[in-house]
């Protein structure tokens, strides 16, 4: 379990002025749950993002994971990003076992598992490409098995697939969630689309910014597993609608609603 | 397939048919000019006059050469023995950089053939100031470029290697040195030719042999044809010096040039 607590986050501007990015958030997150943030940019999704793997401290409050306070680096946290952010000179397999070199874990049992994760996402027999010989949603299936390949108990997604065309990213969703159900990850996913947040989630968390608060955060009824058409029910709109209410009651702000 | 035979001809003369031609017509004119307009030797040698003053010295050119050749090597790789470290201190601590820079800045903007004759003085007549002069002018590009490419990784490669709670060893090894190393090269390829023009500064102040001597020399006597012959051979030099890191470069960066 992840345990939020009244975290905030206070910067310095430029000329010296503080500036809340992070106002009083709480938040649970059970083992195995898949929780979505999803809110205009500036929000502070990022930031929060940044403090539960303990990059950025946090101004006050604290987060834990179970019953460990976060003070410094998760390792236990499997990360990927809007970019693939591949080593463009290391081949697919190389930068599947980034993160198990950089911990001094390598060994052969990995092999066996990258093969396992190429084959999950579709990219067998990939094992020897370069980075540049791939296509954006190949490079960023890459990633997301780099993200696996030290068995973490939580991944920490920051818009994963803003970056790939509605076709991939409704193919990579799909693939998220066949994964996700297979190996009982706990996901925090982090989205500008609402539609996107709501046919991943169990909760979605929705956020307004400056400074960024939760707004509310709502259950998603529908059964899993999940399939595309479950779009067009009624209680999905509907969902769909009211955080997209939710995000535009911040006066003065503009709301993208992306496919 | 004749349409791709074709056209691999024709990149073939596009590519090297087109440069290597314009070369020899440019010479060929510049041997005509000379014979139809009469132009006396001493002024501008015709290219045959260059080619047989090359001949008439024939191997007592090649410690010339040589000398040169390695106060332009130990100088470039001087420039990149102290200039990679540097590069490493300005980029891993912002005091440091801070510190340093200005001095990197004036050393680069000091007019190396005027500070070439304080070097003689303080060095004498050997083979160590044009080193050092040659080291002078090719370090600022590698320490430029260098820093550059240490900073270039993506900030979310370098969080996700915090994430995973790399020392910094591991993010300079395994991030920062494999991503700078294009610009590393593109330094490398500036510093090579401007440390050719370093050496020759060297020599130029004082010196008894070297291909930058063989012109002061030959100027001095009206030898034109070797002053030209001397040039062309630095010339030569520093194209293949080039030539030789750009080599290096496609052996230890075979992914650039794809991957962006």
């Amino acid at each position: 379990m992840i345990r939020i607590e009244s975290v905030s986050k206070t910067y310095l501007s430029q000329d010296g002025e503080p500036v809340d990015a992070l106002r009083d958030i709480s938040l649970e997150i059970a083992d195995g749950e898949f929780v979505t943030l999803v809110g205009p940019s500036g929000c502070g999704k990022s930031t929060l993002l940044r403090m539960l793997v303990g990059l950025l401290p946090a101004s006050s409050g604290a987060i834990w994971f179970d019953e460990t306070r976060v003070t410094g680096p998760r390792v236990d946290v499997g990360m990927v990003f809007q970019e693939p952010v591949l080593l463009v000179w290391r081949t697919v397999k190389d930068n599947v076992l980034f993160p198990i070199e950089i911990l001094g874990r390598r060994g052969r049992d990995h092999e066996a598992e990258v093969q396992r994760l190429l084959d999950l996402v579709g990219l067998r027999g990939f094992e020897r490409k370069m980075p540049y010989e791939l296509s954006g949603g190949m490079q960023q299936r890459v990633a997301l098995c780099r993200a696996l390949i030290h068995d973490p108990a939580v991944l920490v997604m920051d818009e994963p697939f803003g970056a790939l065309d509605a076709m991939t990213r409704e193919e990579m969703g799909a693939e998220l969630l066949r994964i996700w159900q297979g190996r009982q990850k706990t996901v925090l996913f982090v989205t500008h689309s609402i539609r996107e947040a709501v046919w991943l989630a169990d909760r979605v968390v929705v956020m307004t910014p400056r400074p960024g608060k939760i707004a509310d955060v709502l259950e998603v009824g529908l059964p899993r597993p999940r399939t595309a058409k479950m779009q067009f029910l009624p209680e999905f709109g509907r969902l769909v609608e009211d955080i997209g209410e939710l995000i535009a009651k911040k006066p003065g702000d503009a709301v993208i609603c992306q496919a | 397939m004749p349409g791709l035979m074709a056209a691999r001809r024709r990149a073939f003369v596009e590519n090297w048919g087109l440069p290597i031609g314009t070369l020899v017509v440019a010479i060929g004119l510049w041997q005509l000019a000379t014979r139809a307009f009469d132009v006396p030797i001493w002024l501008v040698p015709a290219p045959s006059d260059i080619v047989a003053a090359v001949a008439e010295r024939g191997d007592s050119l090649w410690p010339h050469i040589w000398v040169t050749f390695y106060e332009t090597v130990l100088g470039f790789v001087l420039s990149i023995v102290l200039g990679v470290p540097l590069a490493v201190a300005i980029v891993h601590s912002r005091l440091v950089g801070n510190a340093i820079y200005p001095l990197i800045l004036i050393t680069q903007s000091i007019p190396k053939v005027a500070f070439a004759p304080i070097l003689l003085i303080w060095l004498g007549y050997g083979d160590v100031p044009k080193v050092l002069v040659a080291f002078l002018v090719a370090f600022f590009p590698v320490v430029v470029d260098t820093a550059t490419g240490l900073r270039s990784p993506a900030p979310q490669l370098l969080d996700l290697a915090r994430q995973l709670s790399a020392s910094q060893f591991q993010i300079y090894a395994k991030i920062r040195f494999p991503s700078a190393l294009p610009h590393f090269f593109s330094g490398l390829k500036v510093a090579i030719t401007l440390a050719v023009i370093g050496a020759v500064i060297g020599e130029f102040v004082g010196s008894e042999r070297g291909l930058g001597f063989l012109v002061i020399q030959a100027t001095s006597h009206f030898k034109t044809p070797l002053a030209f012959a001397a040039m062309a051979l630095l010339a030569l030099m520093a194209i293949v010096l080039f030539f030789a890191v750009a080599a290096l470069e496609r052996v230890f960066c075979p992914w650039y040039g794809r991957a962006h």
